[in-house]
């Protein structure tokens, strides 16, 4: 009896070693994950291990390639740090990777970081020293944050308060920035104006030119009134010649007239409001509270893009007339030759 | 052990219970695979085991999901996380609380259920009436019980679960604004299968534990009245103990499978 | 029921049988015989170790060391098999009648019959409970629990279900401890009436001494573990050695 006791305290002693020993053993196969696969160390020198312990986390390009295997002091200010990194990326980081250390979120653990060099460099072996890049730690990171916060709600009163004044219609961009609609016609106007002004002059240059020609004896004009061959044909046409300059250039010179009018009308209308702008007060102070005036200048526009065209109609018509079609003519024979 | 000295005899007696525990725990294993088969009464003791624990392990595992998640939510709700009640609640539960808390209510009502009914059975030599009578009491006593543990604790576990999670979820509900599908989706969505075998296996550990612990203790009880009470103390006492053991080896083998 | 017939071998054949528990020796060298058709009563002070005697004629506990052969059979050699055979043969009526607490009388009295070889089953097994509970007298009391039962009825209980595998020896355990007096009367009754009605030798051990006066062909006394005297009760009674005299008192 007393021998089956001490066989089952032996037989307890070793089945309590055994769960001993098989829990120690699997605690240490979690830590070191990589027990059976392949693994290599890399060190680095740190003036400060913010908080890092044995067993914390490698990480490389965001993923963990493996765990600190030792942190030593070896001076009063430098530290170093050996880190067990997982065999398959050993090809992957080189000479001139730089560690450093980090954390795994605000309130998350400390962590080892490496970062890629720029890649030109042989891959690291087991035992090469990566530089380190030393970090802020946490408290001087929230420090900074402080800061940075501090200045961003300083900047951000400030915008709330241009943005009450956009509010309120104060200064002069609120006005453009606030009416749409104005900015469009202020945009459309210009435009038009602008390609009146380029009609404009072609047809000024055209009609100097007419009168030019026909002063000299030249064109159609000239060569009617020296030619006296054909008075009847003079005769004959004069109808159609009366016709021509009552029809139709009477209300083309008319129209110039008018034209002419309302151009310098609107440009004394332009200068003044270029002036305005001139004089900083802008154009939306002049154009755009004034709504009548901007009409009146819409209206101007499309007045003399209206007269140019129909200027340009008879000037078509005029080049397809006999009487003229010789001055024509000349006219580009002159201009080939004058390219030529 | 007898006349041993005093300052080794704590030791010696933990020693000497852990290898008839060893024992025991080897003789089951024989036993359970040999026939004949009991399964009358294993469906019995299923029933007594499972069935009439099933209200308490309810309640507790919906105390727990209330308290758990009115506990956490403030905590959450200060890192504006409160989003990530649902998934932490989910994992916690399934993969800790719910195995754990479940195995401890179970040792207390199975194993001490278990180590009074056959601490009585020894006392009033109903065991050896059983084995006189031709009928293998530790097949028919012992196996049965710890199989229907082995069997109905993971069963337990999986409902107390269910019923914590729907607790928690109540709790969600009405101080939040979450819906029932979004919260079990949520759930659902961050458990996986590394999460729910590892506790499921680890509860068939703790059933065995308890049933073992329980047989154990009644199956040998000392002779008397207080031989009753004290198997009873002891089963539920030794198994708790046992159960955080386990708990801590399931625990680091599941982290290496994780790991994998 | 007339006393033993020396021609035929004994049933129960005891020598130099020791027994210890740790350090505490409890049998020291036990001589006993019990032959067919008679009613062996041992006497003994409680501790003495009567019930580890009885407990070790059906292996329920293991002997250190002696010789220990029930119908012929060495009980320390008998594998598995050939011991529940064995037990078949050999009642025993436990002290506090070790009633199964959790099934009706029914289900106590089949226990017994399910792992037996040649079990039958339905109206056969059925019959056999009632005619054994019929025995004892209370086939009313065949759906209660054992809870329900007096002292006396689970006595009766037990003694059927002891009866149902209709075993040879029967061995009797304190069969009146915890009993009032009339009631103890009831089952001696009951024990010389199965007796006769079944022939089943038994080996009775108690310390009631009117208990063995009534039931007793031969008694044998256990004192510090050996058959200290043995002799019928009248005999044993004329004895004038103190410590058999301890026992009429």
């Amino acid at each position: 009896m007393a021998k089956e006791v001490r066989n089952t305290v032996r037989l307890g002693i070793f089945v309590t070693v055994g769960i001993v020993l098989f829990t120690v053993g699997i605690y240490y196969i979690g830590n070191r994950k990589n027990l059976f696969g392949e693994r290599y160390r890399l060190e680095t020198y740190v003036p400060n291990a913010h908080g890092l312990k044995v067993g914390n986390n490698v990480r490389y390009a965001g993923i963990v390639v493996g765990s600190i295997e030792t942190i030593q002091l070896l001076n009063d200010t430098t530290l170093r740090v050996v880190m067990v990194l997982d065999g398959q990326v050993k090809g992957h980081i080189r000479k001139d990777a730089i560690a450093s250390i980090g954390m795994d979120g605000l309130v998350g653990n400390v962590i080892l970081n490496i970062s890629p060099g720029n890649g030109n460099e042989l891959p690291a072996e087991d035992g090469d020293v990566l530089t380190s890049f030393s970090r802020i730690d946490p408290t001087e990171m929230l420090n900074t944050l402080g800061n940075t916060n501090d200045n961003l709600s300083l900047l951000s009163n400030k915008l709330l308060e241009i943005a009450k004044k956009l509010n309120d219609g104060q200064g002069t961009i609120p006005l453009l920035l606030r009416d749409s609609t104005m900015a469009i016609a202020f945009g459309s106007s210009l435009d038009n104006l602008q390609a009146a002004s380029g009609d404009l002059r072609l047809l000024i240059a055209d009609l100097r030119d007419i009168v030019a020609g026909v002063s000299e004896g030249e064109g159609t004009l000239g060569y009617l009134l020296t030619d006296q061959a054909l008075p009847q044909k003079l005769e004959a046409f004069t109808d159609h010649l009366d016709s021509l300059l009552v029809d139709e250039f009477g209300p083309v010179i008319a129209e110039l007239q008018r034209t002419g009018e309302e151009v310098a009308r609107s440009g004394e209308e332009l200068r003044s409001a270029m002036e305005d702008l001139n004089r900083g007060e802008g154009v939306a102070e002049v154009l755009l509270r004034d709504s009548t005036a901007a009409a009146d200048l819409k209206a101007i526009l499309e007045n003399l893009e209206e007269g140019t065209a129909s200027f340009n109609e008879n000037m078509e018509a005029m080049k397809h007339n006999f009487l003229f079609r010789r001055y024509f003519k000349k006219q580009a024979k002159e201009e080939e030759k004058a390219e030529n | 052990m007898s006349g041993e000295k005093e300052p080794y005899r704590g030791l010696l007696t933990f020693f000497d219970e852990t290898g008839k525990v060893s024992l025991f725990t080897a003789r089951f294993f024989r036993e359970a695979f040999r026939p004949p088969f009991e399964f009358r009464e294993l469906l019995r003791q299923s029933y007594i085991i499972g069935y009439q624990s099933l209200f308490l392990v309810a309640t507790t595992g919906f105390i727990m999901g209330l308290v758990f998640d009115l506990q956490t939510r403030p905590t959450m709700i200060e890192f504006g996380a409160e989003s990530y009640m649902p998934s932490m609640i989910g994992i916690s539960f399934v993969r800790e609380i719910g195995p754990v808390v479940t195995a401890l209510i179970c040792a207390g009502k199975i194993g001490s259920s278990i180590g009074a009914e056959l601490g009585s059975m020894r006392v009033t030599e109903q065991i050896d009436a059983m084995e006189v009578s031709g009928t293998n009491p530790f097949k028919f006593l012992v196996v049965t019980r710890v199989l229907a543990a082995m069997l109905m604790v993971p069963v337990l576990v999986l409902i107390a679960d269910a019923i914590g999670l729907f607790a928690a979820f109540l709790v969600e509900n009405l101080k939040g604004d979450v819906t029932f599908r979004l919260f079990f989706n949520q759930v659902f969505n961050n458990l996986e299968f590394g999460d729910l075998i590892p506790s499921t296996v680890k509860s068939f550990f703790f059933g065995l534990a308890i049933g073992l612990i329980g047989c154990y203790k009644g199956y040998y009880a000392a002779r008397g009245t207080a031989g009753v009470g004290s198997a009873a103390n002891q089963a539920v006492v030794v198994a708790s103990l046992l159960l955080f053991v386990i708990d801590l080896i399931a625990v680091l083998i599941a982290d290496i499978f994780y790991e994998l | 029921m007339e006393s033993k017939s020396p021609t035929s071998p004994p049933l129960i054949h005891i020598r130099g049988l020791r027994k210890a528990f740790g350090e505490h020796e409890v049998l020291l060298g036990f001589d006993l015989d019990l032959y067919d058709g008679e009613n062996l009563v041992m006497v003994g002070k409680s501790g003495s170790g009567k019930s580890v005697l009885l407990k070790c004629i059906v292996r329920l506990e293991e002997i250190d060391s002696g010789t220990l052969e029930v119908l012929g059979k060495s009980i320390p050699d008998l594998d598995q098999v050939a011991l529940d055979r064995l037990r078949t043969d050999v009642g025993f009526l436990f002290q506090g009648s070790a009633l199964y607490d959790s099934m009706t009388v029914r289900e106590n009295l089949q226990f017994p019959l399910r792992r037996h070889p040649d079990r039958m089953r339905g109206e056969a097994e059925e019959k056999l409970i009632v005619s054994a509970l019929d025995s004892v007298g209370l086939a009313h009391a065949i759906d209660l629990m054992p809870s329900e039962l007096s002292g006396g009825m689970k006595r009766r209980v037990a003694l059927a279900r002891t009866l149902i595998l209709r075993p040879r020896i029967i061995l009797y355990d304190e069969p009146t401890s915890g009993l009032d007096p009339i009631t103890a009367k009831e089952i001696i009754e009951l024990i010389l009436q199965v007796q006769r009605e079944f022939h089943t030798s038994s080996f009775i051990i108690t310390h009631d001494m009117d208990c063995a006066r009534v039931i007793a062909n031969r008694m044998i006394m256990l004192v510090e573990g050996t058959n200290y005297a043995e002799g019928t009760y009248a005999e044993l009674a004329a004895s004038n050695d103190p410590k058999v005299r301890a026992f009429f008192k």
